[in-house]
């Protein structure tokens, strides 16, 4: 399949490109995303002639961004309640006004009454969403108003991930056993024997003991290797995550005034088509579903609009290179007489993981044709670490 | 920090329990030495992502230490605890809880080791 698959990105490389997402944590639940990704997928909309195509089947790490007019170049991720209490308070400022170009996301499952063990992670469902749900903070300056504040935030929920390995048994097991072979296989010399010392002569020989902590490094490589194996076996399991991001303005920055701008609300979910169909034979192709909508009032320079998106994807291959073939429809409100307001395109193409970290994707279509005219070839979002990455090991 | 534990039973045998509070695995190595044996032994491994009973216990010696190292991973930058339950009878001994937490590095991972003395 592979020279299919390098037949066909010659044949389209008019337009080729690759795009490698940050550098990932070794197990789910961390930024997935492609803030780079979104970045990239913004600025492509706007070159785009603001046609806002690309990007699509991608519910944002860190939805509070994607109703700014910018985002944040730095993103606070706490690790504790209290590192998330210091950000929250570190976004205002002495005088009581929102700063501008913050951003913070944070995992509920940080929040004690949210905590849970492993055994309960993989036994509850509950347990898995609260654990996995993501909130985010982010403020940037008010288009066209250097005083005023915009604030967004914004929650993504998995519902359901199958792709998680931490929710399987039979996964934390077999990591388990890999990162049980990174134990020293002595204990460390040098550290005194028990003649009696009280707690603060035992602490204070621990300072001067100073041990290092022993395989760190084999430990992510257990962790990376286990993630991968993971990632092949699961790459199509069924997910279903929802999103939701509002904002709002302060004029002035300052808290008593302020103004609700916009509310967007996305759902995605993938599914192998084997499952609706009882085919076995069809494991290797996945079926994705995608909503959005977005609501804008009317505030000071912005106008009142709405946009709702939908759209359907099928992807066949593995973890690694897949064809897809997707179709997408758009209806907007509130836009000039001679521009459609409901839109449906189409594209198909292929996609392939180049190297660690980095895919490649292509396709042509009618999609193509409205974004990049007169080219008829197009790079569309990469929908593999969109939909499916955040439970692999890698994002 | 190390941990000195007691006054324990020098009748009974030292009992460990090692479990996760948070959704990580979290694979552990104890080690033992006494007054008498002076070389650290190893008394159990295992790991909190399988179906194992996460116990081990040991004989209690006079100068009795062990030493412990328990890998961690999980997601990248999340807050880990692994409670250490050190008692004798079934009961945690005084000083006997021990906390092993902190933070995943990007990779997902960390590690903590340290060790006990019995009084």
């Amino acid at each position: 399949m592979r020279p299919l698959l390098f037949a066909l990105l010659v044949f389209a490389s008019s337009s080729l490109s690759a795009q490698q997402p940050p550098a990932a944590p070794a197990f789910p639940g961390a930024p997935a995303v492609p803030l780079l990704q979104q970045k990239a997928n913004d600025a492509a909309a706007t070159n785009a002639s603001q046609k806002d195509l690309t990007g699509y089947y991608v519910i944002p790490e860190i939805p509070a961004t994607t109703l700014l007019g910018s985002t944040p170049s730095t993103i606070t991720r706490p690790a504790t309640t209290k590192d998330l209490s210091i950000a929250i308070l570190d976004g205002i400022d002495a005088s009581g006004r929102v700063k501008q170009g913050f951003a913070i996301e944070a995992s509920l499952g940080l929040l004690k009454p949210f905590q849970t063990s492993l055994e309960n992670y993989q036994a509850n469902a509950r347990a898995r969403i609260f654990s996995n749900l993501l909130l985010s903070l982010a403020s940037a300056r008010a288009a066209g108003d250097t005083g005023s504040t915009d604030v967004a935030w914004g929650i993504r929920v998995p519902l359901y991930d199958g792709g998680d390995p931490l929710s399987k048994s039979a996964w934390s097991e077999r990591l388990g056993k890999a990162m049980l072979a990174c134990a020293p296989k002595n204990a460390p010399g040098g550290i005194p024997m028990n003649t009696g010392q009280t707690q603060a002569q035992v602490e204070a020989e621990a300072k001067t003991l100073a041990l290092e902590a022993s395989g760190i490094g084999c430990l992510e490589n257990a962790a990376e290797q286990i993630g991968k194996e993971a990632a092949d076996s699961l790459w199509n399991a069924t997910r279903l995550t929802l999103g939701y991001s509002g904002s709002t303005r302060f004029r002035q920055s300052k808290t008593e005034d302020r103004a609700r701008i916009a509310d967007r609300y996305w759902l995605v979910g993938s599914v192998p088509v084997s499952r609706i169909t009882g085919l076995s034979g069809l494991r290797a192709m996945q079926a994705i579903g995608y909503l959005d909508y977005s609501h804008y009032r009317a505030i000071d320079t912005i106008k009142k609009a709405s946009t709702a998106k939908a759209g359907a994807r099928m992807n066949y291959g593995s973890a690694n290179m897949n064809l897809f073939y997707e179709w997408l429809y758009e209806s907007r409100s509130n836009l000039p007489i001679n521009v459609k307001k409901n839109v449906s395109t189409w594209s198909f193409g292929v996609e392939f993981l180049a190297t660690e970290g980095v895919w490649i994707s292509t396709g042509m279509g009618k999609r193509a044709e409205d974004v990049f005219k007169p080219d008829k070839v197009v790079l569309l979002a990469n929908v593999r670490w969109g939909i499916a990455s955040k439970s692999f090991l890698k994002n | 920090m190390p941990r000195v534990i007691g006054p324990v039973d020098s009748a009974a045998p030292i009992e460990i329990h090692i479990s996760g509070m948070t959704p990580h695995v979290f694979a552990y190595k104890l080690w033992w030495r006494d007054t008498v044996h002076a070389e650290w032994t190893a008394i159990g491994e295992g790991s909190t992502g399988d179906q194992t009973p996460d116990f081990c216990q040991h004989a209690f010696v006079n100068g009795g230490q062990i030493f412990y190292w328990i890998g961690v991973a999980g997601k990248a930058n999340s807050q880990y605890d692994a409670l250490i339950a050190v008692g004798q009878h079934g009961g945690v001994a005084p000083n006997g809880s021990i906390h092993a937490s902190g933070s995943t590095n990007a990779q997902g991972v960390d590690v903590q080791q340290d060790w006990m003395n019995f009084v």
